[in-house]
């Protein structure tokens, strides 16, 4: 690999996230403390649904989503 | 303000622990054997930009601790006190949880394409209950990536997600060693594959979170 493509390559920790990954990791994963879950809201999936009727739009704006170097699969 | 929750620890912090997303100070408590790390903050709505801004967070330590267990967007408590009442329940299943998560990290696939047809289960309709239940829950269409990333995996979840991108997601939790061996052998599993994968990834250990 050159030099030049070396230092275009970003570190693993920065790779950006793509909405949908964000959405899907952050929102709808991890443990949940159970009692005090959040924004004025008690049930965390109503501010799943919520953002993702946004979801198309915010994509958009964002740009388009990392990937971690892997080309992807066949397409068909 | 509330104490704003990011995730469990484990190990000692190698660097500061920086600021939160409300721009001030994480800070940690610990119970028991469970370090769990917070911000005097109230929980942001979500938004595109707060989302990246957790997860940035929850990223920076998963490189400062040995382990990090992520909690879910939005925890808050309302003291110390509250904060302490809830982790004390659960201090032994973190601290295993965190024992599985230690030192690895999650790539995630989303599987697009055309899905293989469901085989239809034989059995009474109990059994073929439990054998869709099954189904749900495992992706056969990428059974050889699967196997061949098999080393260097710890752990891995599969979910069929019907989603206008994909028709399933699996969630691969890798050692930090391994990573290396584990992207090369996704790349050499691909070609052979009769549906689209995308790989994204490293990741916290997001989808790895179960207290059990």
């Amino acid at each position: 690999m050159s030099a030049r493509k070396k230092r275009l390559a970003p570190p693993e920790a920065e790779i950006e996230a793509s909405l949908l990954d964000l959405v899907d990791h952050v929102l709808n994963k991890g443990v949940v403390l159970n009692g005090d879950v959040m924004l004025g809201v008690a049930n965390i999936d109503l501010v799943y649904l919520r953002l993702s009727a946004v979801l198309c739009a915010a994509d958009k704006i964002l740009g388009r989503p990392a990937r971690a170097g892997i080309p992807r699969g066949r397409r068909r | 303000l509330s104490l704003y929750v990011y995730a469990f620890v484990m190990g000692r912090a190698t660097k500061p622990l920086g600021l939160g997303m409300g721009r001030t100070a994480l800070r940690t408590l610990r119970v028991e054997n469970a370090r769990i790390v917070f911000e005097m903050t109230d929980a942001p709505p979500p938004s595109p930009r707060t989302l990246r801004a957790h997860d940035r967070v929850v990223r920076r330590l998963g490189r400062t601790f040995e382990g990090v267990l992520p909690v879910r967007y939005g925890s808050v408590a309302s003291d110390r006190a509250a904060l302490r009442e809830r982790v004390l329940a659960i201090a032994a299943p973190v601290e295993r949880a965190l024992e599985r998560v230690r030192a690895a990290v999650q790539f995630t696939l989303r599987v697009s394409g055309k899905a293989a047809k469901p085989v239809a289960p034989r059995g009474g309709p109990g059994t073929r209950f439990m054998a869709e239940r099954i189904a749900r829950y495992r992706i056969p269409e990428i059974a050889s990536l699967t196997e061949r990333a098999r080393p260097y995996l710890r752990a891995v979840k599969e979910e069929r997600t019907a989603t206008e991108r994909s028709f399933a997601t699996a969630y691969h939790l890798v050692p930090r060693s391994e990573i290396r061996r584990y992207r090369a052998a996704i790349r050499a599993a691909l070609p052979d594959l009769g549906v689209r994968v995308s790989l994204t990834g490293p990741w916290p250990p997001y989808a790895f979170t179960e207290i059990e």
